[in-house]
């Protein structure tokens, strides 16, 4: 499908044809799931943030505005939705403290272990050690590696500075290797 | 030169560093080879995570195929359950629950071991439990070791070569001490030839004219047994023919028997049609839907048959107990000796419970009686039905969860009850507790099948629907014929008392899971 065909979908979606709600759900259900698994860490809970954010789709639509790529806004309606959804499972904590930013100069190593991950068995491992990532690490990591934000729009769903976000994401790569040599 | 931070290479290599501060590090790269190299190594690390994120989708969104993983768990349970029950009634054998089963694909024949199978259920139910249980625990046993196996291999992939090995040497073929096999268009023991062990033939056409010491083991269209077989013989063939000596049994699965021979031992046969002039040592039991006794038989004989005659030349040493349509159906011919007893007992006719209004009525007050349950509980505690059933191993969780439920919880109910309130009350209140949950059991399966089934559309459905396309599945599957449904109903208990355990278990901290 190229670009004026999903443009079609969209429109025609917008203007609640259900085959064209039924298309796009057919089309990005696979992505939005992607996503929300990585957020939510649970199959369950992504499969429901999965049917509830395509069961809000029709009216979410109204705020789509055609400038932006689809695939694009959805993921970031999909990311709030599960943000919010998080939120609410910490019973109203609020995810990210916005902490100290990372300032000292840290001992400069000769490789990452993370690099040499490249056989099959070293890949489970390393998406168990993502799994068991802390929310606040996994969920910057996953809108910077699966949804392709950059650390301002990240910075910006989760309410916290531009620095905070970088060293989230440095401190969530820094357990991963930890967690792959203690293995 | 002073290297600059770690975080920042990680902001470089992520494009995330303001113009200036990139010029910065890109100058120190130039002249840093140990900061070139950390830089490279944090390249490498972020296209290892950005393609682990892509993998993992794919292989994730693969997984949750709408409601497939359940249709092939259920299906595949579906399948175990009726490979093991009719593996059941095959080893049942003898006993008159399996009874006409080979004789004729008819209404009636279908009716029929539909009784029998009813009431096999009601005097077997125990056992059938037992066994159920084993099974179960087997398969726990089974997925452990499979986990485990599966875990050691993947952790370590020599391991593989090693497992590999091993299936080889304990699955192949070892080389045969005790049985010959012989395969061939066709087989023939020659009049002058000896075997010395027991022989495993399979042949469009099997003659034995000779000697064969061990036993007959004979697959085939044709068997013809001319000479003398010391054994037994097991036969599966399209027709039989015994005209020699068998000194051990016959043990035949066949569309036509005749034995004109001599069998020193039983004659245990399933087929169409049964001819009997020889002589059989013993007894004879016959599933078929004919059978001809005209020869000797030195003890009883057990038939369950369309039909049955008893030549006049027949010599029966034993009883003659004979399991038909109607009395009619047997003939026993003047001259006919029959030493002990004949007992001819016909099928009752009942009417088919399907085919009666009554039991479609109950059924749909149960049904009913189950959503308006469903729908009450859903509206007090919706949590209750946060557990869901899409995978084999949630699905295997459960149903241990609900034996533990179903077996413990009862037993340390009994132990205080009897302390405090006496045995009498302690039974009843066991009872309606386990009969209850029983009934509940359903409604959890039921909500969460409708629910996984109904995922894949776009719009959330609503939980009634859900419900109700669950338990009309639930009450189907438990309902069918044969042992299926028995098996059925006991798997939905477990799996749906293991589903009310972790539902009460979320519902405490878990208040709705619908917007």
């Amino acid at each position: 499908m190229d670009e004026a065909d999903l443009q079609m979908v969209i429109s025609r979606a917008m203007n609640d044809d259900a085959d064209a709600q039924g298309e796009l759900y057919r089309l990005f259900r696979a992505r939005v799931f992607g996503l929300c698994r990585h957020l939510l860490g649970r199959q369950e809970d992504a499969e429901d943030a999965t049917s509830e954010v395509f069961s809000r789709l029709p009216n979410a639509l109204k705020s789509y505005e055609a400038p932006l790529p689809f695939p694009r806004w959805l993921l970031s309606v999909t990311s709030h939705h599960c943000l919010d959804r998080l939120r609410r499972r910490q019973l109203e904590q609020r995810l990210f403290e916005p902490g100290p930013v990372e300032t000292l100069t840290l001992p400069v190593r000769e490789a990452s272990p993370l690099q040499q991950v490249i056989s099959e068995e070293g890949r489970d491992r390393l998406k168990k050690a993502i799994g068991a990532l802390a929310e606040q690490y996994r969920v910057p990591l996953t809108l910077r590696y699966y949804s392709d934000l950059s650390y301002d729009e990240i910075a910006q769903q989760l309410s916290l500075s531009r620095a905070n976000v970088a060293t989230l994401i440095f401190r969530a790569k820094q357990q991963l290797r930890r967690a792959l040599e203690g293995a | 030169m002073d290297h600059l931070p770690e975080l920042t290479y990680s902001m470089y290599v992520d494009h995330e560093l303001a113009d200036p501060e990139r010029r910065r590090v890109e100058h120190h790269l130039a002249e840093c080879d140990r900061c070139w190299r950390l830089v490279a190594a944090l390249e490498a690390e972020s296209r290892v995570l950005v393609e682990l994120f892509q993998h993992f989708e794919e292989r994730e969104s693969a997984r949750s195929g709408i409601g497939r993983s359940l249709l092939i768990t259920v299906g595949s349970a579906l399948g175990v359950a009726v490979g093991l029950d009719r593996l059941l009634v095959a080893v049942e054998g003898a006993a008159p629950g399996a009874g006409s089963w080979m004789s004729r694909f008819s209404l009636a024949w279908l009716q029929d071991l539909f009784f029998n199978n009813a009431f096999d259920l009601i005097r077997e139910g125990p056992a059938m439990l037992n066994a159920l249980v084993t099974v179960l625990g087997l398969l726990v046993l089974g997925a452990i070791l499979f986990g485990v196996l599966r875990h050691f291999i993947s952790r370590h992939p020599m391991s593989m070569a090693l497992v590999a090995t091993a299936l080889i040497a304990f699955g192949a073929p070892r080389p045969a001490s005790a049985i010959e096999r012989r395969h061939a268009e066709k087989v023939r023991v020659a009049s002058d030839e000896t075997v010395h062990q027991t022989l495993l033939a399979s042949a469009e056409t099997i003659e034995v004219d000779g000697t064969i010491e061990g036993s007959l083991i004979a697959t085939g269209r044709r068997a013809l047994v001319r000479g003398d077989v010391k054994g037994d013989l097991f036969v599966f063939a399209q027709e039989t023919e015994v005209t020699g000596t068998i000194e051990g049994s016959i043990y035949a699965w066949v569309s036509s028997l005749t034995v004109s021979g001599h069998v020193n031992q039983d004659i245990v046969v399933f087929a169409s049609d049964v001819h009997l002039p020889g002589s059989a040592g013993r007894d004879v039991a016959s599933f078929s839907g004919t059978l001809d006794a005209a020869g000797t038989i030195g003890r009883n004989v057990q038939a369950y048959v369309g039909a049955m005659t008893v030549s006049r030349s027949a010599r029966i040493g034993g009883n003659l107990e004979a399991h038909v349509k109607k009395t009619g159906d047997v003939d026993v011919e003047q001259g006919a000796i029959i030493s002990g007893q004949t007992q001819i007992s016909t099928e009752k006719k009942e009417p088919n419970r399907y085919a009666t209004g009554h039991f479609y009525y109950w059924q749909a007050i149960w049904l009913a009686g189950a959503l308006i349950l469903g729908l009450f509980l859903y509206w007090i505690a919706p949590g209750l039905f946060a557990a869901r059933l899409d995978t084999g191993a949630s699905l295997l969780w459960s149903a241990l969860a609900g034996f533990l439920v179903l077996v413990a919880t009862p037993i340390a109910a009994i132990v205080a009850c009897i302390t405090l309130v006496g045995i009498p009350v302690a039974i009843v209140a066991v009872l309606l507790w386990l009969i209850s949950w029983v009934f509940l059991a359903k409604v959890f399966v039921g909500a969460s099948l409708g629910r996984s089934l109904l995922r894949g559309r776009p719009t959330e459905a609503p939980f009634a629907l859900a419900l109700l396309a669950g338990l009309a599945i639930v009450f189907v599957a438990t309902n069918l014929p044969y042992h299926v449904g028995g098996w059925l109903d006991f798997v939905v208990i477990l799996v749906g008392l293991g589903l009310g355990a972790f539902g009460v278990r979320n519902g405490m901290k878990r208040r709705a899971i619908t917007p």
